[in-house]
């Protein structure tokens, strides 16, 4: 199932009269695919966020899963079993008394068999190393803690696609790098789908493709590697390289020729064949 | 005069069978006028830590003294403590409140008793120093804002009260790369013409290489590291053995480095990197 945003546009309503933050947003994210959004801050990230995974409804356009074959077969996105959404703010979405008894909540509402849900929810508490704190009240818990639990709450709905609302922008790099590997192991062995919102560049660059946001409006949608390339691109969605990218622009000021890298790899090599 | 901690534990519920030791052992000291990080894995005590800063947690043994005066519950003791240090928590706008962003900064300066000059004086500076128009920005509601804006918002709120110490509890995290920069770099410029201690608990390896000139780094509620900031990266070990990583200038220098390739790189930092790229590629340009 393909996820489709279709011309989706958002009002709001403010004392100034109305205001639109998303205009005629379009988005293909493929079955099983990994995709970044980027953007200044009141670009419109987090409500293409909800959008997305239907926890808003744009004022105009549609949000669908499509079938791959090519027949008509969409339908309007359920939150929580189709795409699932993890927040900025893990405290949005931590309702229980116990981390065991949050992450097993959505769960709940399904009418799953226990032994189903217990599996699940144990299977869940092992991916995100949360097997130590399965008792304790997660308010109890470190702010990064907290957003694990947050993602485990909806992993185990085994949605077709996942969205990350800056997710990981909690954690340390260490526990960034675990829940990422989680994520990406979820997407190559179950085929979930991804769909991050970030700032963060190591998250971008394990993207397939990259949309930038500027002022409500997708300005490129491209790969991590030609966005970069992209000068108005960057300058719009006010995007900073990674070094290595920074460090190229400085070489071509030398040698045209010298390519944009952007890791540190690419970045030596590049460099080693000019000596 | 320094911020100091000695022998510092900290237990939650005490006694209890959740007993468990936020810190242990503390012994730390922020000097006036320096730009400190204090960095660890999710979990390392680094917010208990800040929150003893200015009294919002008491210390189970041990004192801290914030120039020279020790902290405890006595209320003139408490409000002079606060009065200098101020704290950006780690969901600043989870506490908004006001109608308008300007009564959301010019809250705490109320509170000090400001007088209408100096609020205004002191709504626009900060507004500035987080990178928000105030032609935009001063007559909306806070709530009206995306996330890294409030966040822009919360941080404005304490720097606006002119407090002589700045603790900013991972106040970066949703703040996209441009402004983050930016307001760090205000930051340092509050730091250089005013003398403001700021104090960074952070994730993000690149920025504290780039602003804080020391580190303080814990690991499992104690003092794994204090010193220069640049002595702790080059012992990539210990880096590693806390939970962190190395910034991406001095993993690009080590990778050139390993592969024999000779420029002649500053890794310090980021910036610190490309100026020297820069420099080096003027010279050997004009040979």
């Amino acid at each position: 199932m393909t996820l489709r945003l279709d011309r989706v546009s958002y009002q709001v309503e403010t004392s100034a009269g109305a205001v639109e933050v998303l205009h005629d947003v379009d988005l293909e994210l493929a079955e099983g695919s990994i995709s970044a959004i980027v953007g200044p801050n009141g670009s419109g990230k987090s409500t293409l966020a909800r959008l997305a995974s239907g926890l808003l409804r744009g004022s105009s356009g549609s949000v669908a899963l499509v079938d791959g074959s090519g027949v008509q077969t969409s339908r309007d996105v359920r939150p929580g079993l189709d795409v699932g959404l993890v927040f900025q703010n893990p405290d949005n979405q931590l309702v229980a008394t116990t981390v065991e008894d949050d992450i097993a909540f959505g769960l709940e509402n399904l009418c799953l068999p226990h032994d189903e849900m217990v599996q699940r929810v144990d299977d869940a508490l092992d991916l995100l190393g949360l097997r130590n704190f399965c008792d304790y009240p997660p308010h109890r818990l470190s702010g990064g803690q907290k957003q694990k639990v947050a993602i485990a709450g909806v992993l185990v709905m085994k949605p077709a696609f996942l969205v990350l609302d800056e997710a990981t922008s909690l954690l340390d790099p260490s526990n960034r790098r675990d829940v990422m590997d989680t994520v990406l192991q979820l997407n190559r062995e179950l085929g979930i789908g991804v769909l991050m919102v970030t700032h963060l560049l190591e998250e971008v660059m394990v993207a397939s493709r990259v949309g930038v946001l500027a002022d409500g409006r997708m300005v490129g949608w491209d790969t991590p590697q030609s966005v970069f390339s992209q000068q108005s691109v960057v300058e719009q969605g006010g995007l900073v390289l990674p070094l290595s990218g920074r460090a190229s622009l400085l070489m071509q000021g030398r040698w045209p020729e010298f390519p944009l890298c952007l890791t540190a790899e690419e970045f030596t090599r590049a460099a080693c064949q000019l000596n | 005069m320094p911020i100091e901690l000695k022998n510092v534990d900290y237990v939650y519920d005490s006694g209890e069978p959740f007993e468990y030791f936020a810190l242990r052992g503390i012994n730390v000291r922020i000097d006036e006028g320096s730009f400190v990080g204090i960095v660890g894995r999710t979990g390392s005590g680094k917010s208990t830590l800040v929150e003893h800063l200015n009294g919002l947690l008491f210390s189970s043994h041990g004192e801290v003294l914030v120039d020279g005066l020790t902290l405890s519950r006595d209320r003139k003791v408490l409000s002079s403590v606060r009065r200098k240090v101020g704290i950006v928590f780690q969901y600043p706008e989870d506490q908004f409140f006001a109608e308008t962003i300007f009564e959301e900064i010019a809250f705490g300066c109320r509170n000090y008793g400001f007088s209408k000059e100096q609020i205004d004086t002191s709504v626009q500076k900060a507004m500035t120093i987080v990178g928000l128009d105030p032609g935009r920005f001063l007559s909306l509601s806070p709530f009206q804002l995306s996330g890294g804006e409030q966040r822009r918002v919360a941080i404005a709120s304490v720097i606006a009260m002119g407090q002589k110490y700045i603790v900013l509890d991972e106040p970066t995290a949703g703040l996209d790369s441009g402004s983050k920069l930016t307001v760090l770099g205000e930051l340092e410029s509050l730091r250089q013409s005013s003398n403001v201690t700021v104090i960074l608990v952070s994730h993000n390896m690149d920025e504290v290489a780039e602003f804080c000139e020391r580190v303080i780094v814990l690991d499992e509620g104690s003092v794994a590291f204090q010193g220069s900031t640049e002595e702790f990266f080059r012992s990539a070990d210990l880096v590693n053995r806390t939970g962190l990583e190395l910034p991406q200038s001095y993993r690009l220098a080590r990778a050139l480095k390993d592969s024999g390739c000779t420029l002649p790189v500053d890794e310090s930092s980021s910036d610190r990197f490309l100026d020297s790229l820069h420099s080096w590629l003027a010279d050997s340009g004009v040979r």
